[in-house]
């Protein structure tokens, strides 16, 4: 067997480095939106082990996480200047193409037989790679494996970057996917929860880099030239040639970053349009279906469940407050054959309380547990009886980021849709309550959605009023919620 | 504070102490392999195999912020002697050591010196407010 460079595995590698650069830079903005890491599920502010941001947060008056997010530069964030939705799209179109990369690598290594080249048939490899080591400590090259293309630390590396470093990151980042851990609580807790899940995807980025300054060091090391001609033209040949073309294949992944870059700032919404569409496959054919199943017990409740919007600051919403809400309606309409409007009373009257202890998953990346405790939504669906037609569930929120959320990016009446199929799924429910009290204020007060198997701002909070709909295109910038209109958020939530 | 930081102090600690004792292990393999050392370098390789292992004992005494921080200081001024002592060694022929001029490419020595780079490096990062040691807490609220 021979150990070469076939075509194939040259393409792969090419494509390997545009794919996880994207990734790389996409999965930096991701953090800059909540730049703090947890151990615990309850993302308790002072309890990160590590931060990546100079803000320190006011103890003396109400904030949320919107208040913690951070600029990053495009230099090191794609696209930066914090735009977590278009860092989002590029974070998710270019994973699908890793994986595609990455399988077609996988599928051929394993066809041609050049996996062995990663094969360690031998324990001697680590005295071996050791020696390599020492070697590389003195300054020379080791002497290379017998008939294989690399050193015994180099084929150790790389087998554990190849088949260990990569799909890890791989789990470890669709273990945040609220919908995989609706459905697959026990999956996500393999890693210690959804926080260490995030923490160790973050080192995972982290040990990319390293790997990436350390290989690019010994390609130098061994000689740009001749190392570039193997992945060029899969020989030692036509060295200069082969500096020149790998230069310009660098440059040529340089210039889709800075044209992804350019292209997000200048247009998100054709951004988010494009990439939406590739995303939306996986996600909708993938994830779509995955029901919750969460039940954490009391125990593991979160004492302060973190939250993201600020409520309501007009007066006709802080007199219904002083009077416990009863002053408050729910009108619920549209596209159905019984409209109506009820008061909490009725509301609560509707069915008996349904109760769930969930994880919430922030877009940010942060997460609580909760208790909710409310009318499951399949109930209300039901009662109205939605008209063929109807598609979407429109929920009105009494918020206007106009006035009530200063860190938002825009203003306006917030609203989501959710796709009416969704209705009925197990812990599909408006919350009422929470933690066996009634749901407080800056938890959404009086009424809010939970919809367990979708990122947080989809659970439209201080609901007023709900349309079904056939098509959302007409209602705020026709993307499908306040967040999907100025934040260029996907209009699905499972990840 | 920096607006990168870390609340790692234990494993922080533990990373410096690996690195210390990096450098302990490289100056027992060069005394072990060493044929005929002068008496000097003898004394100098234990000198630094002891001040190490302390130092590195020392970061772990809980009795308050203070203690912990002399094994800090005093792994850094080992280090920073060594990587003074290999500089001269390499730059000037030493009695008894004449090998060593010049080579610049003993495994032992790389090995030592980033273990030596390395342990310095982090306590930078501690005296920054990049890390914290065991022994300090960290006080940021948010």
């Amino acid at each position: 067997m021979t150990l070469d460079y076939p075509a194939w595995l040259r393409v792969d590698h090419w494509l390997n480095v545009l794919f996880l650069t994207l990734l790389l830079r996409s999965g930096i903005e991701i953090l800059s939106t909540h730049p703090k890491l947890y151990r615990h599920e309850d993302s308790a502010p002072g309890t990160q082990w590590a931060k990546f941001t100079g803000k320190v947060m006011p103890k003396d008056k109400l904030y949320d996480t919107l208040d913690e997010e951070e600029d990053y530069h495009p230099i090191i964030a794609l696209p930066g200047h914090a735009q977590l939705g278009i860092g989002r799209h590029w974070h998710f179109a270019a994973v699908i193409g890793w994986i595609l990369v990455g399988s077609s690598y996988y599928i051929l290594l394993f066809a041609t037989g050049q996996w062995h080249r990663y094969w360690p048939y031998s324990w001697s490899i680590f005295p071996d790679a050791w020696n390599d080591i020492v070697t590389y400590l003195s300054f020379n090259l080791p002497p290379l494996l017998p008939g294989e293309p690399l050193d015994a630390i180099q084929k150790l590396t790389y087998a554990g970057v190849i088949f260990g470093l990569a799909p890890f990151q791989i789990l470890t980042g669709a273990a945040q996917s609220p919908a995989i851990e609706a459905r697959f609580p026990r999956y996500v807790r393999l890693f210690g929860g959804r926080q260490s899940a995030r923490s160790l995807h973050f080192l995972g980025l982290a040990a990319f880099l390293v790997f990436i300054a350390i290989h690019l060091s010994m390609v130098v090391f061994w000689g740009w030239g001749r190392l570039t001609a193997l992945m060029i033209f899969g020989s030692i040949r036509n060295t200069h040639w082969a500096t020149a073309l790998s230069l310009l294949i660098i440059m040529a992944v340089v210039t889709v970053h800075v044209a992804a870059t350019v292209w997000s700032q200048r247009s998100p919404a054709s951004v988010r349009r494009v990439l939406g569409a590739v995303i939306s496959v996986p996600r909708k054919g993938l994830l779509r279906r995955l029901d919750s199943r969460q039940d954490y017990p009391r125990r593991a409740l979160s004492a302060e469940h973190r939250v993201n919007g600020k409520p309501p600051t007009a007066e006709n919403y802080k007199v219904m407050a002083v009077h416990n809400f009863v002053d408050w309606r729910l009108r619920v309409g549209g596209l159905v054959e019984q409209p109506v409007i009820l008061d909490l009373a009725g509301l609560r009257a509707l069915a008996e309380p349904q109760t769930q202890r969930v994880l919430h998953n922030c877009v940010q990346g942060w997460t609580s547990i909760g208790e909710w405790t409310g009318l499951p939504l399949g109930t209300l669906v039901d009662l109205v009886r939605p008209l063929p037609q109807a598609r979407y569930i429109c929920f009105m929120s009494m918020q206007d980021n106009s006035t009530d959320e200063p860190s938002a990016h825009g203003g306006g009446q917030f609203y989501e849709v959710l796709d009416l199929k969704l209705a009925h799924k197990p812990q599909m429910l408006l919350a009422y309550a929470m933690n066996g009290e009634p749901l407080p204020i800056k938890h959404g007060a009086p009424l809010r959605l939970r919809a367990e198997t979708q990122v947080g701002f989809k659970m439209a909070k201080w609901i007023n009023q709900i349309e079904f709909v056939d098509d959302y295109a007409q209602i705020g910038k026709g993307r499908g919620g306040w967040r999907e209109d100025n934040v260029y958020y996907g209009m699905d939530g499972e990840i | 504070m920096s607006s990168i930081a870390f609340n790692l102090p234990r494993s922080v600690t533990l990373a410096a102490d690996l690195a210390l004792t990096g450098v302990a292990a490289t100056h027992g393999y060069v005394l072990a392999t060493t044929p005929g050392p002068p008496g000097y370098f003898i004394a100098y390789c234990v000198a630094m195999i002891i001040g190490c292992l302390a130092a590195a004992a020392i970061t772990w005494i809980d009795i308050d912020d203070i203690v912990p921080g002399w094994g800090w200081w005093a792994g850094s001024v080992i280090c920073v002697a060594f990587v003074i002592g290999y500089l001269i060694s390499r730059l000037i022929s030493l009695p008894g050591l004449p090998t060593l001029t010049g080579r610049w490419d003993i495994a032992p020595g790389s090995l030592a010196l980033a273990c030596a780079g390395a342990f310095i490096a982090l306590h930078l990062t501690v005296l920054t407010g990049v890390n914290v040691a065991f022994g300090q807490r960290r006080a940021w609220y948010y």
